[in-house]
């Protein structure tokens, strides 16, 4: 499988060496990681104009760093979005990336599980990992609002959430989670 | 009573949001309140004038859509920018929100406006409430006719504001439904669907880009089957 791992971390710190932990114990049991440094990428706003929906649809307007990073999104089996909590959520850098997203799916309704949720632009989108660095200020409950967040957007990309882990977790229950389709 | 509205739309001046901002501001000033200054946080190079807005600010309406199922980036990097302030500038604060979002059922925002609720008591802001409304995509081009109900509650949450600081539960009840649809609206929901009546809205837009024949293209990969 193919694991993208989309770091969010605005600044250099042990974060990083969690996730790169995390991709080197995947890539030793035969799977092919990727870690996306979003700091070091040149990324724009999404600015709602919706090319992408209904000029070109697919294709994001906006020129930038994405353009290499949208068929790594849609080859992956496992995209993991990574970062540390600022404000109990992840950083704007990790959530400006998700915002992108939107030219993979497609603007069309569906009703699924008695929901409305957007149609698939691709056969299939990658399953979900968001993985999370609390400060000493985050709670139980911040914790919890930001699975809910990510359960959501699993929910409306009809993919899974396969794990949700914190830099305390043992890595061995990220490798678990992240290798259990 | 410094009073400040901020748009996060990322479409910033030309978006649902400042125009749901433009019914609150005047339901506002049929409560007494002068028009109070609105920031479009997508003009982000304005970033600190932004947040010295916010920091004089005593109360602060921020409008926004739903956006991959939560705030978008721009509002989330709003809220990193005044998250850095002194407490005693703010500590005590009214802060109101209001999420819209293209889904019609209100339970898609209902993780982001917990969210609020949680940043809010972090940063010592008094949580003057949060609405949810969907269904909104669109309604800056819809006849008149069709957006009056919504247009009449947003210029009522505007009233509410400016006579009581905050909005009542009755309002946000009313604004936030359905939740879901049930299984009857469901059954409806799915007969309108097969006219394509839902998606009439996109595909308007399509044929008028000259983009309706490539609606399902998938660039980077197998599209979807149909």
């Amino acid at each position: 499988m193919f694991c993208l791992i989309l770091n969010g971390n605005p600044d250099p710190s042990p974060f990083d060496d969690y996730l790169a932990t995390f991709a080197r114990e995947m890539e030793r049991r035969g799977h092919e990681s990727k870690v996306v440094d979003l700091r070091s990428l040149k990324l724009e706003y999404c600015t709602g104009c919706w090319s992408c929906w209904w000029k070109t649809p697919g294709v994001c307007a906006r020129k930038d760093a994405m353009v290499d990073l949208y068929p790594d999104m849609v080859r992956a089996d496992l995209v993991v979005w990574a970062s540390p909590l600022v404000l109990g959520a992840i950083s704007s850098l990790l959530k400006k990336t998700q915002d992108r997203f939107i030219p993979l799916a497609h603007p069309y309704i569906e009703i699924v599980e008695g929901e409305c949720h957007h149609r698939h632009r691709y056969e299939r989108n990658a399953d979900i990992g968001l993985i999370v660095g609390p400060t000493p200020a985050d709670t139980d409950e911040d914790l919890d609002i930001a699975s809910c967040l990510f359960q959501r957007f699993s929910k409306n990309t009809r993919t899974k959430l396969r794990l949700f882990a914190t830099t305390s977790t043992p890595i061995e229950e990220v490798l678990h989670d992240a290798l259990t389709a | 009573m410094t009073r400040l509205l901020l748009n996060g739309s990322p479409r910033g001046k030309n978006s649902n949001s400042r125009l749901i901002l433009s019914w609150l501001t005047q339901g506002m000033a049929e409560a007494g309140v002068a028009e109070p200054p609105v920031l479009d946080l997508a003009r982000i190079s304005e970033l600190e004038a932004q947040r010295a807005a916010f920091l004089a600010a005593d109360e602060v309406v921020l409008v926004f859509p739903l956006y991959t199922d939560s705030m978008p980036g721009l509002v989330k990097a709003f809220l990193e920018a005044v998250g850095t302030a002194d407490s005693a500038q703010l500590n005590g604060k009214r802060v109101a929100f209001i999420v819209q979002s293209g889904f019609p059922e209100s339970i898609h925002s209902e993780a982001v406006a917990r969210y609020l609720a949680r940043v809010s008591s972090r940063l010592g802001w008094v949580h003057a409430g949060t609405l949810i409304k969907g269904g909104v995509e669109g309604i800056r081009v819809m006849p008149a006719w069709q957006v009056a109900r919504t247009k009449a509650a947003f210029i009522r949450a505007g009233r509410e504001l400016g006579r009581e600081g905050h909005f009542s539960d009755e309002l946000r009840a009313r604004l936030a439904g359905p939740r879901t649809f049930g299984p009857w609206q469901l059954r409806v929901l799915r007969v309108v669907m097969r006219t394509g009546l839902l998606n009439f809205y996109w595909n308007s837009m399509l044929k008028k880009h000259n983009a309706h024949a490539r609606r399902f293209d998938a660039p980077y990969g197998a599209a979807a089957r149909r």
